[in-house]
C-alpha cells in the first residue's frame, strides 16, 4: 500500500462511513433530516447551527450532502460492478479465444469507446425513467447499470491485452505442458495477471460513473432517488445566485469522491506498474 | 496503407450502423407515441400522425425507411420540437454554434495543455511541476458543469466582466460587418474556456508524460551530449515524438468534446446541437433525435478513424507492424 492509494482509500472510507452513519445520525437527531423544511430559516449562510448553511427551502445543506453521498456511492459501485461483470469475461474471451471472437468483441469495444456516453445516457434516461418510473432506489440502480454498460469496453481492452500477452509467456507454456486444461490455464494463470490493469481502469471508471450520474442529475435527468443527489443540488443552486454555499458544497463533494477513486486507481497503478488507465473525460 | 485505410473506414461504417440501430431501438422501445402525453392533441390527430410517419409498423420497417431516406439525403421532419420543419434545416441552423464551441474549446485545451506540459517538463519533479500536476489532478476530479457554474457565477454574475448567457446579439450576423463580430467576442470566451477545462487535465498529463519519455530517450541524450541547449532539446527533439502521440489523442477526444458541449450549451444557453438533442430526447422527437445522433456519431467515429490513419501516416514504423497483425 503506497501513500497515493492510502490517501484515496481514506477519502473513500470517510465518505462511505458518512453515508452509513448519516441516517443513524438523523434518527438520533444529531443531524437534521435532509428533507425537513423550515421556511423561516431559508438561505442562511454557513454558521454554528447549520455548518454548511440552509437552502431555499430551509433544509440543512450538511444533512443533504451527507445523505447525498449514498446516491453517488451506490451509482459508483453498481456501475463499476456492471462494467466489470461485462468487461472481464468479454476481454478474457477475446484474449483467450482469439479468431472470430476476438474480431467481433474488439470491434464492439472500439465502437463503444468511440461513442460519447453522455448523449446516449441522456436519451436512455429521458425515455425510460421519465415520470413515475424514475422514482425510488430501483430507478437509480437501473441508471447506474446503464452507466456501467457504457464503461465496459475500457476494462475489456486491458483484460484482453493482458491475457493475450500472458499466453506466450513461459509459465503459460509450462502450465500447458503440465497438463493444465484451457479453463485452468485461463483462470489460474492468464487472468490474474490481467486483472491489475482492469482494476486500475475500474477504479478510474468509478470516478467517471460518479461524474456521469451527477451530470445527468444536473441536466434534470437523474432519478427521483430516496436520498438527495449532489448533481441536482448544484443545478438547484442556479436559482439562488447569492447563496454561494449552495453551489460550492455539492460540487466540492463530487470532486472529493472522484478524487478518492482516482487516487486509489493511481495507487494500484503505481504498485502494479500497470499501464496508465486515465479515463478520457466524458 | 490503403488497405488499412479501407479497413479503418469499414469499422467506422460498422460503428455508425451499430450506433444508429441502437439509437433507433432505444427510442422505439418505449411504448406509446411521441404525442401521447399531450392532452391538447385529439386522438384522431395522433392516429393520423402515427400512420403518416409509419409508427404503426414494426421496428425493422421504421429503421429501414430511415436508412433508405438517409441514403437519399433526407433526414425527415420534426414531430414535436418544431413540428413539420425539416430536420436537416434544424441541424444546419444549430451546427455553427456547436462547431464554434467545439473547435474553440478543443484548440484552447490543446494549446494550454501543451504550454503547461512544456513548463512542467522543463524541470520534472520541480515545484512548478508538482503544483501544476496537483492542481490539474483536482481539476480532473471536479465535474465540468460545476467548474463552469463557478466561473459563470464569479466572472459574469459577481464581477460582470463577461456576459453570463447566450451567443451574442442576434442581429450581429456576419453581414453586419466587423463591429457586429466584435460585439460577439465576449460571449465566446467563457463557454469554450469551460469546455477546454474539461479535457485540460487529461491532455496535460498525457503530453507531460510523453515529453518526459522523449527527454529520456537515447536520441535526446545524444543531442544533449552534442551541447544542444535544453529548451531546444525539449522543443525540437523531445517534442517530435510527443507530436505523434498527440495526434492519436485528437480523435479520441471527439466524444468528450461532444459530451462536454451538451453541458456547456445548457449552462450558457447556447442554441447548439447539444441543446437540440436534449430537447428532442425529452420530447421523443424521433427524427430529430436520429438526425442529431447521426451527426454526433459521425463526428466521433470519423474523428477516431482519421486519428488512427494520421498516426500511421506520421509513424512509418507502425505500418509494417500493422501488416503483420501484431498486438497492441
Amino acid at each position: 500500500m503506497n501513500r497515493t492509494a492510502a490517501l484515496g482509500l481514506s477519502l473513500l472510507a470517510a465518505l462511505t462511513i458518512a453515508s452509513i452513519l448519516a441516517p443513524l445520525a438523523t434518527s438520533i437527531e444529531i443531524l437534521d433530516s435532509p428533507f425537513s423544511m423550515d421556511l423561516k430559516r431559508r438561505l442562511l449562510p454557513p454558521g454554528a447551527e447549520n455548518l454548511m448553511g440552509t437552502d431555499e427551502l430551509g433544509r440543512d445543506v450538511l444533512a443533504r450532502i451527507l445523505h447525498g453521498s449514498r446516491t453517488s456511492l451506490l451509482v459508483a459501485f453498481v456501475a463499476t460492478g456492471v462494467a466489470l461483470a461485462i468487461g472481464v469475461p468479454a476481454g478474457a474471451l477475446a484474449g483467450a479465444r482469439g479468431g472470430l471472437w476476438d474480431l467481433i468483441l474488439t470491434r464492439l469495444m472500439e465502437a463503444t469507446a468511440g461513442l460519447p456516453a453522455l448523449p446516449i445516457l441522456l436519451l436512455v434516461v429521458s425515455l425510460t425513467l421519465g415520470g413515475e418510473s424514475g422514482e425510488g432506489a430501483a430507478a437509480l440502480i437501473v441508471l447506474a447499470g446503464a452507466i456501467g454498460i457504457t464503461r465496459w469496453a475500457a476494462i475489456a481492452r486491458y483484460v484482453r491485452g493482458g491475457v493475450w500477452r500472458a499466453q506466450v509467456e513461459e509459465y503459460a507454456t509450462a502450465a500447458l505442458a503440465l497438463g493444465a486444461s484451457r479453463s485452468r490455464l485461463l483462470f489460474r494463470h492468464l487472468l490474474p495477471g490481467a486483472l491489475a490493469p482492469a482494476m486500475v481502469s475500474a477504479a478510474f471508471g468509478a470516478g467517471s460513473a460518479v461524474l456521469l450520474e451527477s451530470a445527468l442529475s444536473f441536466l434534470g435527468l437523474g432519478t427521483q432517488a430516496p436520498s438527495p443527489s449532489w448533481g441536482k443540488m448544484v443545478a438547484a443552486a442556479v436559482a439562488e445566485p447569492g447563496a454561494w454555499w449552495l453551489l460550492v458544497a455539492p460540487g466540492a463533494s463530487i470532486a472529493v469522491l472522484v478524487l478518492g477513486f482516482n487516487l486509489l486507481a493511481e495507487g494500484i497503478r503505481l504498485r502494479d506498474r500497470a499501464p496508465d488507465g486515465w479515463s478520457r473525460p466524458d | 496503407m490503403i488497405g488499412r485505410a479501407v479497413r479503418r473506414f469499414l469499422l467506422a461504417a460498422f460503428t455508425l450502423l451499430l450506433a444508429t440501430t441502437l439509437l433507433y431501438l432505444a427510442i422505439r422501445m418505449v411504448p406509446g407515441t411521441p404525442w401521447g402525453d399531450d392532452p391538447a392533441t385529439p386522438a384522431a390527430r395522433i392516429e393520423e400522425w402515427t400512420t403518416r410517419y409509419h409508427l404503426d409498423k414494426g421496428f425493422a420497417d421504421g429503421y429501414l425507411r430511415w436508412v433508405l431516406a438517409i441514403l437519399r439525403g433526407d433526414l425527415g421532419e420534426s414531430y414535436v420540437v418544431a413540428r413539420g420543419e425539416r430536420v436537416a434545416a434544424l441541424i444546419a441552423g444549430r451546427l455553427p454554434v456547436s462547431l464554434a464551441l467545439g473547435l474553440l474549446g478543443f484548440c484552447s485545451a490543446l494549446t494550454a495543455a501543451t504550454l503547461l506540459a512544456f513548463a512542467a517538463a522543463r524541470r520534472p519533479g520541480g515545484s512548478l511541476d508538482h503544483l501544476g500536476s496537483a492542481l490539474l489532478y483536482a481539476l480532473h476530479a471536479a465535474p465540468t458543469f460545476w467548474i463552469a457554474m463557478l466561473l459563470q457565477d464569479l466572472l459574469a454574475l459577481r464581477l460582470g466582466w463577461l456576459p453570463a448567457l447566450g451567443s451574442g446579439p442576434a442581429e450581429a450576423s456576419l453581414k453586419a460587418g466587423m463591429p457586429a463580430i466584435l460585439a460577439r467576442i465576449p460571449y465566446w470566451i467563457l463557454p469554450p474556456a469551460c469546455l477546454a477545462l474539461g479535457s485540460l487535465a487529461f491532455l496535460f498529463r498525457f503530453t507531460r508524460a510523453s515529453l518526459l519519455d522523449g527527454v529520456r530517450s537515447p536520441h535526446v541524450r545524444a543531442a544533449r551530449a552534442r551541447g544542444i541547449p535544453e529548451p531546444i532539446l525539449l522543443r525540437r527533439h523531445a517534442f517530435s515524438a510527443t507530436r505523434i502521440d498527440l495526434v492519436t489523442l485528437l480523435g479520441t477526444l471527439a466524444p468528450a468534446v461532444i459530451s462536454g458541449s451538451i453541458i456547456i450549451e445548457k449552462i450558457f444557453a447556447l442554441p447548439g446541437l447539444g441543446q437540440l438533442f436534449f430537447l428532442a430526447a425529452g420530447g421523443r422527437d424521433y427524427p430529430v433525435v436520429m438526425g442529431v445522433g447521426l451527426v454526433l456519431a459521425i463526428v466521433s467515429v470519423i474523428g477516431s478513424a482519421l486519428a488512427d490513419l494520421l498516426y500511421l501516416a506520421v509513424e512509418p514504423r507502425l505500418r509494417g507492424r500493422a501488416r503483420a497483425g501484431a498486438h497492441p
